[in-house]
């Protein structure tokens, strides 16, 4: 007596998954992202200005790990060696020496010293996507900046996902007057000129990562967290959540199996939307100088000094295309994702 | 009389002839087939009827003769359609447009959703009339105001600049029906009109659209699941099933002597009145209301203060005893759900509740928890009654977690296993989701999930409104059998008299939040002793004025109640 439609089988989940796969170009986005993430994880054997291993002298070294100084290949000098100095890397050449150097032999604030153009320089086999005003690598600053910008984007979107979810299903799940006196005081919060915040926290604390995080966190959230309410309120008064009440469960057993899992659809499909937007947010402060200190990879700074060396297109080109690039991917993917969870779709 | 009609055209070339008509779904190749060759033949002035269950294809043949359906998503493999000699299927766009609304009008189940909110009713009715027979706008208004008029609608000229939502429904459907008959069609099509009515709106729908058949003479298709409404209506009826015309033939020999082994089946699952009754004889009540009220706080104002209160339940007393069903009927807005919830305990309200002895009413949340295992809930939709993200063992062993936490995770398996079998499903679906089961079976899981808990009272809210008559049948005898077995209490919330009839020992009979007559059901269907129950059971069984003058009002098969029912 039990006819089931073959298509319709599994959990909603494997089933939006599914669907998810049905759409290409948002299934390749997002292998083509976690590709792209996966390798800039593993920025630092990419591109380092220290070998990963060198022989020497019949000795082997870790440079990557452990710092020498320069008298131990054969320098003057009792500070830290310099493997990009032409005397190092004859001596890495002598006799049974060798050392293998990562494919990009820079890191993200290496200025290399013994380069012969004028900075910033065009792109040359020395330095594939040129130099930036300061001599340091295009492409190390750019991969370095890319994982960065991820994972920030990543940290802040949880941390806005989390706090959103909860101020949501609170003010849903209970209605009235906690609703109505919590969506007063967001009101409030909402309309803090962010921005001037910014620039005013800049100006008093020293510009860092953690202090970006903490001020974007705190503005982040509440766009979630009226979507994840308008879900509890629609589905406080459903049946099934009725039933579990008049079942004796608890309220936070309620919101946690009964609600949240029906309440997650707007959570995942603004997931790659809130994270491009992070990442936009971190690549806008840093253009505007207000965002994390000058030493870090960072997108933005890259772009404003492309707007410095309108010249310059290696600056500004590269950049554009990393940005559009890594923004492009996450649209796509977060498109896939809202056809995956709208269930008129097979 | 009735069958006059028929007997007069015959000969006469058919107002509609649908022959051998296929419409399949989806993009080619992989289309899917719902229509496999429906045949039906319409005269002019003949009302004739389409019965069958949901997914039957009924409304899909009627949409299709306005060719209403989803043009990218409909195809019409073979077959016509012909209106007055003309294959509507050939017709393009522009024709079509001439044909819907002047030759052939239709009125839908929801009044509310096919009225457009934000125009008057007098801009509404008046617009086809512009549009079809170039009327200025001040006499289309006017035509509009008699059209209000013809159709029962209480000082027309007011109405007209009324907006839909200031309307109940049934002055909705009437609207609708106005609007239909604007142009005077040789054929209108009623979907299921008066399915989303309460029993006594429906009656005055249906004798409105028996009145004007009278006046018209247009040709009526009726389609409808309810077959004590073809019943009364129609002069012929066309039974279908799964894309196919069964059978076909005038209402009295069809419902007589049905033929076809499917229309056997839907006329013997009309549910019957309960011919059993052996409660066990007690003292003890097992719930008991007192004095229940619950007011809902009317604002108004600058400041949104209390104004007044809409009183939802006011003042009703209750007694369930071990093992008895008791009725609650009334209609929507009746307080029949409020009252429901309320003894629950899901719904604040003032008044005294006992249950096994022991006043809840007092209780705080917290401490009326473990009691809740006792007082079981089964609602009327099964689509909103089980959360979509968990399987059927997550559903129905949530409650033996909580309130059986001794147990073990073998144990706890066994009782979902042995309480799916219990109501006619096999274990084997228990990882399965909601989505992958029917209403029926849907319903069936929302009565596991109560009976795990191995409770005393069942509050069934609507249990069966949503389903299909035959499955409905199917899920009464679960539950009576259920009843029987281990001593249930119902409290049995219906509008729908005839189900009520199927299971409640004792009934209430409720209006505006008050109870109007309360006592054994099968006294109350002999001698109902308000006149809003008579007026009720007139209408819910189709009993005309004049009969019900001349005889007790009860139909044949309830004289049959045997009264074993020990007096409390």
């Amino acid at each position: 007596m039990i006819q089931v439609n073959r298509m319709v089988v599994g959990r909603p989940e494997s089933r939006a998954w599914r669907r998810f796969c049905r759409n290409r170009r948002g299934y390749v986005s997002l292998w083509l992202f976690m590709l792209l993430f996966g390798i800039s994880l593993f920025a630092e054997i990419l591109s380092n200005d220290r070998p990963l291993l060198v022989q020497y002298q019949g000795e082997y070294y870790f440079p990557l790990w452990v710092s020498y100084p320069e008298t131990t290949f054969g320098g003057d000098f009792y500070t830290e060696t310099d493997y990009l100095d032409p005397y190092i890397r004859e001596r890495f050449s002598e006799a049974d020496n060798w050392a293998i150097y990562p494919l990009n032999p820079y890191s993200y604030n290496t200025i290399n010293y013994f380069f012969q153009h004028p900075n910033p320089a065009a792109p040359t086999a020395q330095h594939l996507l040129g130099t930036d005003d300061r001599g340091r690598d295009v492409l190390a600053r750019l991969l370095y900046g890319f994982r960065l910008s991820v994972l920030f984007a990543l940290l802040l979107t949880i941390i806005g996902t989390v706090i959103g979810i909860a101020a949501g299903a609170l003010q849903g799940y209970f209605g009235g007057r906690v609703d109505l006196i919590s969506q007063r005081l967001l009101e409030v919060w909402g309309s803090m000129p962010e921005l001037y915040l910014l620039i005013i926290f800049a100006s008093i604390f020293n510009p860092s990562l953690w202090l970006l995080i903490i001020l974007l966190s705190l503005f982040g959230w509440m766009g979630l967290a009226d979507y994840v309410r308008a879900e509890f309120l629609k589905g406080r008064n459903l049946n099934y959540v009725t039933a579990a009440r008049a079942m004796g469960l608890g309220n936070l057993t309620i919101i946690w199996r009964h609600l949240l899992p029906n309440a997650m659809t707007p959570v995942i499909t603004f997931l790659p939307f809130r994270i491009s937007g992070a990442i936009l947010a971190l690549t806008s402060l840093d253009f505007l100088g207000l965002g994390v200190p000058p030493t870090t990879p960072s997108l933005g700074e890259l772009l404003a000094q492309g707007k410095d060396n309108i010249d310059a297109w290696w600056l500004s080109m590269t950049t554009f295309f990393v940005l559009v690039g890594t923004l492009m991917l996450l649209i796509f993917i977060g498109e896939a994702l809202r056809e995956a969870f709208d269930s008129r779709r097979g | 009389m009735k069958h006059s009609t028929v007997a007069v055209v015959k000969g006469v070339a058919p107002l509609l002839q649908i022959n051998n008509l296929e419409i399949a779904f989806g993009r080619a190749p992989q289309l899917k087939k719902v229509l496999h060759g429906v045949n039906l033949t319409l005269q002019a002035g003949e009302k004739r009827a389409i019965v069958g269950e949901s997914g039957s294809g009924k409304s899909l043949t009627a949409l299709s003769v306005l060719r209403l359906l989803d043009p990218h998503l409909a195809h019409y493999p073979s077959g016509s359609i012909h209106f007055c000699g003309e294959d509507l299927l050939r017709f393009n766009e522009e024709r079509l447009r001439q044909l819907r609304g002047n030759q052939i009008a239709m009125i839908f189940q929801e009044p509310m959703s096919a009225l457009n909110p934000l125009y008057t009713i007098g801009e509404q009715l008046s617009e086809p009339l512009r549009l079809h027979q170039q009327l200025s706008r001040r006499a289309a208004l006017k035509q509009a105001e008699e059209m209000l008029q013809r159709v029962g609608i209480e000082s027309p000229r007011q109405r007209l600049g009324d907006y839909p939502h200031q309307l109940s429904g049934g002055q909705q459907q009437r609207v609708m029906i106005a609007m239909a008959l604007a142009c005077s069609p040789q054929l209108l099509i009623a979907d299921e009109p008066t399915t989303a009515l309460d029993v006594t709106i429906q009656i005055q729908i249906i004798e409105l659209l028996n009145r004007l058949h009278r006046e018209e003479g247009m040709a009526i298709l009726l389609i409808s699941h309810d077959l004590n409404l073809v019943r009364h209506f129609a002069d012929t009826v066309s039974v279908m099933e799964r894309g196919v015309v069964v059978e076909e033939g005038e209402v009295a020999t069809l419902f007589g002597s049905p033929q076809h082994p499917y229309t056997q089946r839907l006329l013997a699952s009309e549910p019957q009145p309960l011919t059993t009754y052996a409660p066990v004889a007690t003292t003890q009540p097992l719930l008991q209301g007192t004095d229940l009220r619950v007011h809902f706080p009317l604002r108004g104002g600058w400041w949104r203060h209390q104004v007044g209160v809409i009183p939802a339940v006011d003042g009703v007393s209750l007694t369930i005893y071990p093992g008895e069903t008791l009725g609650i009927v009334g209609e929507s807005g009746s307080g029949k759900s409020t009252l429901g919830m309320t003894l629950l305990r899901l719904q604040a309200s003032q008044g005294e509740i006992t249950f096994a002895g022991q006043r809840i009413d007092k209780l705080s949340e917290r401490a009326i928890r473990p009691l809740r295992r006792q007082f079981q809930v089964v609602f009327q939709n099964p689509f909103a009654s089980l959360s979509p993200r968990l399987n059927v063992a997550d559903i129905v062993g949530e409650g033996l977690r909580l309130h059986f936490p001794e147990l073990t995770q073998r144990e706890r398996q066994q009782r979902i296993d042995a309480i799916l079998t219990e109501v006619g499903l096999s274990p084997a679906i228990a990882e399965r989701y909601p989505h992958e089961f029917s209403g029926g079976e849907r319903q069936r899981i929302a009565i596991a999930r109560t009976l795990v808990l191995q409770p005393q009272l069942i509050v069934l809210d609507e249990p069966t409104s949503a389903l299909d008559v035959s499955v409905q049948q199917q899920v009464l005898a679960l539950l009576r059998s259920l009843q029987q077995r281990h001593h249930l209490s119902y409290l049995f919330i219906s509008h729908d008299l005839k189900v009520i009839a199927a299971m409640a020992h004792r009934l209430l009979v409720l209006r505006q939040g008050v109870v109007v007559e309360s006592g054994e059901t099968a006294a109350i269907y002999h001698a109902p002793q308000h006149p809003y129950t008579r007026q009720l059971l007139q209408a819910a069984l189709f009993i005309r004025e004049s009969r019900a003058a001349a005889a007790p009002t009860v139909p044949a098969a309830l004289s049959r109640v045997t009264e074993t029912q020990p007096d409390y």
